[in-house]
């Protein structure tokens, strides 16, 4: 069992890579409680195909592999999926599951687009980019991941220092008007921290299944506990838990994409903690009769 | 029949049969479901293969469609039974499944001729060179064929049920107090949506099936007043799309499937500013601001 994580974090390449995805799970599965809980649970499914375009485009304008300069490609990109959605819904009178279907296939049909555009008509370095569909932890320098994990840091400090306010929000927006909070402003913060984390994420889980690390922890964590306090700590250990198994995974395999192990991974917690409180609602029903 | 011509008779059929069954999913505002299930579809595939060992079409079909309704019943449950809210269930699901999908697909890629790229972006350039043959008759592309099953399929389903589905679409509730069998129609679109996905997406991928369900449908919903006409304009823009996003991507050169889904995009954009126009041309001379001048003069 050379080959176990556990057993390799003598060797400081492998601490890093072990470290940055740890907290880029939490991350993600931190602020995908808050999306989960204004029932946005799927706009992290969307914004991440949004995402693809602004890659393709920052690798076709600077010629650069560099993941920086993908990300603030992909940033860019996915705040214009948001924006877009938000337009659809609000503006144009879509529906809100409508909206993100709109969104989500046609960004990612642009980027689809961009892609094989690239792949035929510019013959050179192109090979590679489409790790970006389904994440290839083992493909990011330790350095890079490094810098990914110092973002996911500033994530949660962000969460951690407004979690109050932000509950506020959340729960009770009429509450919050009324007594002059700025509720527009958090909700936007709410907005660019989702954002923030789907760009990060990108990395362990590539687009298509960034929905599972947003939204699976949360909806693992909401069949727990009713209490927020408690929702959203056990939502980042079970994405930091993810985020293990994704380095694990991609240490063991380095070619195979890191994205679907995380994803089988936390849904095999969502069905456990399923199964926890299906015998907790029996247990209840049989104290009540008895 | 030239190849040209073969993908644009499948393509049109694709367009067809997804229009008429996004519809009904968008109306009942099951838009994301269809993400789901097109995604889902990947692991019926792998499955359907390693059970039966080969690519034999018809396991292949079966697996697909198992899988779509199985997301569908899946999520309707954890929605139901697991206390899951509708839309964080469909994530699960799906999520899931297409994970395990990947995985069986990566585990076997050297065994299964169905890489996952194919999958998502579909190239329906190739699916003239797999011909249906009827001993020594050549009838074409069998997506062809497939197709226009399916695309009948839809027309003769929305044909026969088309009251039922009409007040159903309007309210589940009305619809099961008039004594519709609410549950059995539900089911009935979801099995016809996982055909739908199945056939098109061995042609065009899983993207475009998503598109062409969600993005016609809603431009015509801008214009439509009843279901008939909403029903007949999504076909039309779905034509439109599929004709001028083939030209497009001939001209550059990229994925047919991807440059159809950007144009159906691009014409609800262009609808929706017409629309907008129209009102505004129409309105100017009655605008609020003109009753509110009358109102301040009579005020004044």
């Amino acid at each position: 069992m050379d080959n176990l994580l556990f057993n390799q974090l003598h060797d400081p390449n492998v601490r890093w890579v072990a470290t940055g995805a740890l907290l880029i799970g939490m991350a993600a599965a931190v602020v995908g409680c808050f999306a989960f809980l204004r029932r946005q649970a799927l706009i992290g499914d969307v914004l991440a195909h949004a995402a693809l375009p602004g890659v393709t485009m920052a690798f076709f304008l600077t010629h650069s592999r560099d993941w920086s300069v993908l990300l603030l490609g992909a940033l860019g990109s996915t705040i214009t999926g948001w924006a877009m959605i938000e337009f659809l819904t609000r503006r144009a009178g879509m529906r809100e599951d409508s909206a993100l279907a709109f969104t989500l296939s046609f960004f990612f049909a642009l980027g689809t687009l961009h892609l094989t555009w690239i792949q035929r008509n510019v013959p050179a370095h192109s090979a590679g980019l489409d790790s970006i569909l389904f994440g290839q932890a083992a493909a990011v320098t330790p350095d890079e991941l490094l810098r990914l994990g110092v973002l996911a840091i500033l994530v949660l400090l962000t969460i951690v220092v407004l979690f109050d306010r932000l509950k506020l929000v959340l729960f009770d927006r009429q509450f919050a008007l009324c007594i002059g909070m700025p509720v527009r402003f958090y909700e936007l913060v709410i907005a660019l921290l989702i954002v923030l984390t789907v760009v990060i994420g990108l990395q362990l889980t590539g687009v298509i299944l960034m929905a599972a690390l947003l939204l699976t922890p949360a909806a693992a964590a909401r069949l727990l506990s009713h209490r927020l306090g408690i929702i959203v700590p056990l939502a980042g250990l079970f994405g930091a838990i993810a985020g293990l198994i994704g380095a694990q995974a991609s240490l063991m395999a380095p070619r195979m994409p890191t994205g679907p192990w995380i994803a089988v991974a936390i849904s095999l917690i969502f069905f456990a903690s399923l199964a926890t409180s299906f015998l907790r609602r029996v247990k209840r029903v049989r104290s009540a009769r008895a | 029949m030239s190849d040209t011509l073969w993908i644009l008779a499948i393509l049109l059929l694709t367009g067809t049969a997804n229009a008429l069954i996004g519809t009904l999913l968008v109306l009942r505002r099951m838009a994301m479901l269809s993400d789901a299930i097109s995604h889902s579809v990947l692991f019926g595939l792998a499955v359907a293969y390693l059970i039966v060992g080969s690519r034999d079409p018809l396991a292949m079909f079966t697996g697909a469609t198992v899988a779509g309704l199985f997301t569908a019943w899946l999520t309707d449950w954890l929605n139901r039974r697991g206390n899951v809210q509708h839309d964080a269930s469909i994530g699960v699901v799906f999520t899931f499944l297409f994970a395990l999908g990947v995985i069986l697909v990566s585990a076997y890629a050297h065994r299964v001729h169905l890489d996952v790229e194919h999958v998502l972006y579909g190239e329906v350039a190739f699916a003239p060179f797999e011909r249906l043959e009827l001993g020594d008759v050549d009838l074409g592309p069998r997506a062809f064929w497939t197709l226009l099953v399916v695309a009948l399929l839809n027309v003769g389903f929305i044909l026969i049920g088309f009251h039922r589905l009409q007040m159903l679409t309007f309210s589940t509730t009305l619809a099961a107090t008039a004594g519709i069998a609410t549950g059995l129609w539900h089911y009935l679109i979801m099995t016809v949506t996982s055909l739908t996905a199945v056939a098109s997406f061995e042609a065009v991928g899983a993207i475009l099936v998503v598109a062409l369900l969600v993005m016609p449908t809603n431009t015509a919903w801008l214009l439509a007043k009843s279901l008939r006409s909403m029903l007949w304009l999504a076909v039309s823009f779905a034509a439109v799309a599929v004709l001028i996003g083939y030209g497009i991507a001939a001209w550059l050169d990229a994925a047919i499937a991807s440059a159809i889904a950007v144009t159906a995009g691009l014409l609800y954009f262009l609808v929706l500013g017409g629309r907008i126009m129209a009102r505004w041309l129409i309105r100017q001379p009655y605008s609020h601001r003109h009753y509110r001048d009358i109102r301040d003069e009579n005020a004044s």
